[in-house]
């Protein structure tokens, strides 16, 4: 399920995916999408792909349960940024543990999505996790900082 | 291999070499790392990942290939990826710096000894 559509002055895209290994090449061609909706720099669109497939494997890995559950995804754009959710029904988001050693075998998905994105948080509720991250489309002074 | 267009190749006196293609993601690591598990049991436990046509590569492809690069150990082990959208992984997570990464198939061949070095590879999981 993909969607478009424009609220006011901001632009929103939606995909909803089943609890599959497979369906993560979706996320990654939604990505593309709005990298290319938004007429992002081949890095920026190439990071936004990094962290929604992240976000969205770390979904499906880990919040989901059962084949019947589902992966939401919502991206809203306006002239400043870029937010986008990622909701999956577990309510145990799985934080990478501290990578006490470098060529350990986990940990590396928080990081990515730290590292491609301006803002990460996420929110745990009973049968219900949502990740959140933003990236600026315009650099401003904060961008400077 | 099961991996999208996974292609595999072996010249006598070579480490075996295992390339990707297109996308590697949680859906395809498990399957590098039991092919990467069984070279490293066999009777030459060598072996160079070549990612010149993988498009893309996920935290968990990562995860793989630096528990791989741990157990093949030194000598035994390269990656071939040149600069770009990939190579971005390794700097991100700053594996860059603790793995064998060459930019070109025929400098990671040049990287590995004429022969094996002696003894086998450790232990895939910690």
């Amino acid at each position: 399920v993909t969607a478009t559509r424009t609220i006011g002055a901001s632009r929103a895209w939606t995909l909803e995916i089943s609890a599959d290994l497979f369906a993560l090449r979706r996320v990654r061609r939604f990505a593309e999408r709005i990298a290319h909706a938004l007429d992002l720099d081949p890095t920026a669109a190439y990071q936004l792909k990094i962290a929604l497939n992240e976000a969205a494997s770390n979904a499906v890995v880990h919040g989901c349960r059962r084949s019947s559950d589902r992966v939401r995804m919502r991206a809203v754009a306006d002239a400043e940024e870029l937010a986008v959710e990622v909701v999956d029904p577990g309510g145990r988001f799985r934080r990478g543990a501290p990578a006490a050693d470098p060529l350990g075998p986990g940990g590396r998905g928080t990081i990515l999505l730290e590292a491609t994105t301006d803002r990460v948080g996420v929110e745990l509720a009973p049968g219900r996790t949502t990740v959140r991250f933003v990236k600026r489309l315009r650099s401003g002074p904060s961008a400077v900082a | 291999m099961p991996i999208e267009g996974g292609a595999q190749e072996q010249v006598a006196d070579q480490p075996q070499i295992v390339e990707l293609v297109g996308e590697s993601d949680v859906a395809t690591s498990n399957d590098l790392r039991e092919h990467l598990e069984a070279i490293a049991g066999g009777t030459d436990p060598r072996v160079v990942v070549d990612l010149c046509s993988a498009e893309f590569i996920d935290s968990s492809t990562l995860g793989v290939l630096a528990v791989a690069s741990k157990r093949f150990g030194a000598e035994r082990f390269a990656i071939v990826c040149p600069p770009g959208e990939v190579r971005m992984m390794f700097e991100l997570t700053a594996l860059e710096r603790v793995v064998p990464l060459y930019e070109t198939r025929a400098e990671a061949l040049a990287a590995f000894p004429s022969s094996p070095p002696p003894g086998g590879p450790g232990k895939f999981e910690p």
